[in-house]
């Protein structure tokens, strides 16, 4: 499978399992959680497909962990702080950032593990 | 002083044993070796300012056989066009009758001393993996070997691969012409216990005479005299000690396995062609199940975990961070 797809798959399950932790981990907002998977789902869509696409060629795993990482903590750092100001709540910024970054990192990995590299262009 | 002069008489017979070439296309430099049948000597090509290796018939007085040898090697180098073998530039004979060939200058060294800086397992298995390629294309182009052992491979200084001396080659669906079958002296059976190729005596050559290959190195069937019956399984074999060789007194089970199924001593227990043997060293490499071994379930969960433990520990990390979020999260 190429690596912006297997990013995409990776992100949607990811990001579904994430998001359904809600439950568990904030009680209070257990109202919301269809929510916070669908927002959760989303994100994982988008982080999986950028670094998916950003990883496409490479063939170092260290670079797929470095890229997965950055790429979840740019969507995720903004959220956080979003539903830190929201909630007024600052356990939020580490409820949502540690395990995005984690995500963002196995994503990463993954991709460039078990992704298709796609050919240098001319190859 | 003794050994200043033993140089001084090694360079005196390297210059009075230096052939001399028709024509002044070639300028011959110092010898490079000597085999069993011929001699090789670095060489200058003039026409194309370029060095070359230069393998000339040792002996004026050679036997049919040993020229119909060095001719068929000529000839099997020029049929095989790979990067892994050596091309050959040029033929002729000298003066004398002795025949020679051009051929590119190797500078690189012999497996078996290339392997010294090359410690981690991997990069070995990716070495052979190359020589395993070239074996295989050479048995499609129906060229047996006949003679693999870490001496005839050569690697180079890009980590190329190259595999020599195809002086004992056999070409199927070609009769071999005078090349005897005769059959050795008790105990060459047992390919690993040193068999003979001349007359008792054991050595790291290929003779010329009675058994073609070399003692330790060739497939039973060979030593036994039965070189001309031999099909690409000797090649195999011939492969499977050097794998041996490559891997050291303690190889993980599963690349034991496979070195064994290799150097099986009967044929039909061995992998059926290079490729086999190669893929699953490939199989071994990226950490999936090789055919010459038959895991318990213990064993390939663990081969599963150690395949995987990346991406294993990531998920560990999530779970063992979304833990701590839920114990503490709220403190
Ligand atoms: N193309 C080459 N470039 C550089 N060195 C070479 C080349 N071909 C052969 N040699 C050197 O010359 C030596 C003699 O080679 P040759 O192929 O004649 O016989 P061998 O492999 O040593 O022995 P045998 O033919 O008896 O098995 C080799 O060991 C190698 O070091």
């Amino acid at each position: 499978m190429n690596r912006p797809l297997l990013g995409v798959l990776l992100g949607l399950v990811l990001g579904a399992l994430d998001g359904s932790t809600a439950w568990f981990t904030a009680p209070e907002l257990r109202p919301e959680v269809l929510g916070i998977v669908f927002g959760s789902c989303t994100k994982g869509l988008l982080v999986g497909l950028v670094t998916g696409f950003a990883v496409r060629k490479t063939g170092s795993l260290l670079r797929g962990l470095v890229v997965g990482t950055i790429v979840a903590l740019a969507f995720t750092i903004p959220i956080a702080i979003m539903n830190a100001n929201y909630y007024d709540n600052a356990t939020y910024y580490w409820k949502i950032i540690l395990p995005g970054a984690i995500t963002g990192m196995l994503v990463g990995y993954a991709t460039v593990r078990y992704g298709r590299r796609a050919q240098p262009r001319g190859a | 002083m003794n050994r200043l002069s033993d140089e001084a008489l090694a360079h005196l017979r390297d210059v009075t044993e230096r052939p001399e070439l028709p024509g002044d296309r070639y300028e011959i430099h110092e010898r490079l070796g000597r085999g069993g049948m011929g001699t090789v000597w670095r060489a200058t090509d003039r026409e194309l300012a370029r060095d070359v290796a230069v393998k000339v018939m040792t002996l004026p007085a050679a036997s049919d056989r040993e020229r119909g040898r060095l001719q068929r090697e000529a000839h099997i180098l020029a049929r095989l066009e790979h990067p892994g073998i050596v091309p050959i530039h040029d033929i002729g004979q000298l003066a004398d009758g002795r025949l020679w060939y051009a051929m590119k200058l190797v500078r690189g060294v012999a497996l078996d001393r290339a392997v010294e800086s090359v410690s981690a397992l991997p990069a070995r298995l990716r070495l052979f993996l190359r020589l395993c390629e070239t074996v295989e294309f050479a048995h499609v182009q129906g060229v047996i070997h006949r003679d693999l052992k870490p001496a005839n491979v050569m690697v180079g200084p890009f980590g190329e691969v190259l595999v020599m001396d195809w002086g004992v080659a056999k070409v199927l669906g070609e009769p071999e012409e005078g090349e005897p079958a005769a059959p050795p002296s008790a105990g060459a059976a047992d390919a690993s216990g040193g068999a003979a190729t001349d007359g008792g005596a054991a050595t790291d050559s290929t003779s010329p005479g009675t058994v073609l290959g070399t003692p330790g190195w060739m497939a039973p069937e060979q030593a036994a005299g039965r070189a001309h019956t031999v099909d690409p399984r000797a090649d195999v074999f011939g492969l499977g000690r050097i794998l041996h060789a490559l891997v050291g007194s303690e190889p993980p089970r599963r690349l034991a396995a496979i070195v064994a199924r290799a150097e099986a001593s009967r044929p039909e227990d061995r992998y059926g062609t290079a490729s086999e043997l190669a893929a699953d060293i490939d199989r071994f490499l990226s950490g999936t199940a090789v055919s010459a071994y038959r895991e318990g379930a213990l064993e390939k969960l663990g081969r599963l975990v150690e395949r995987h433990r990346v991406a294993i520990l990531l998920l560990l990390a999530y779970v063992v961070m979304r833990s701590l979020l839920f114990l503490w999260g709220d403190r």
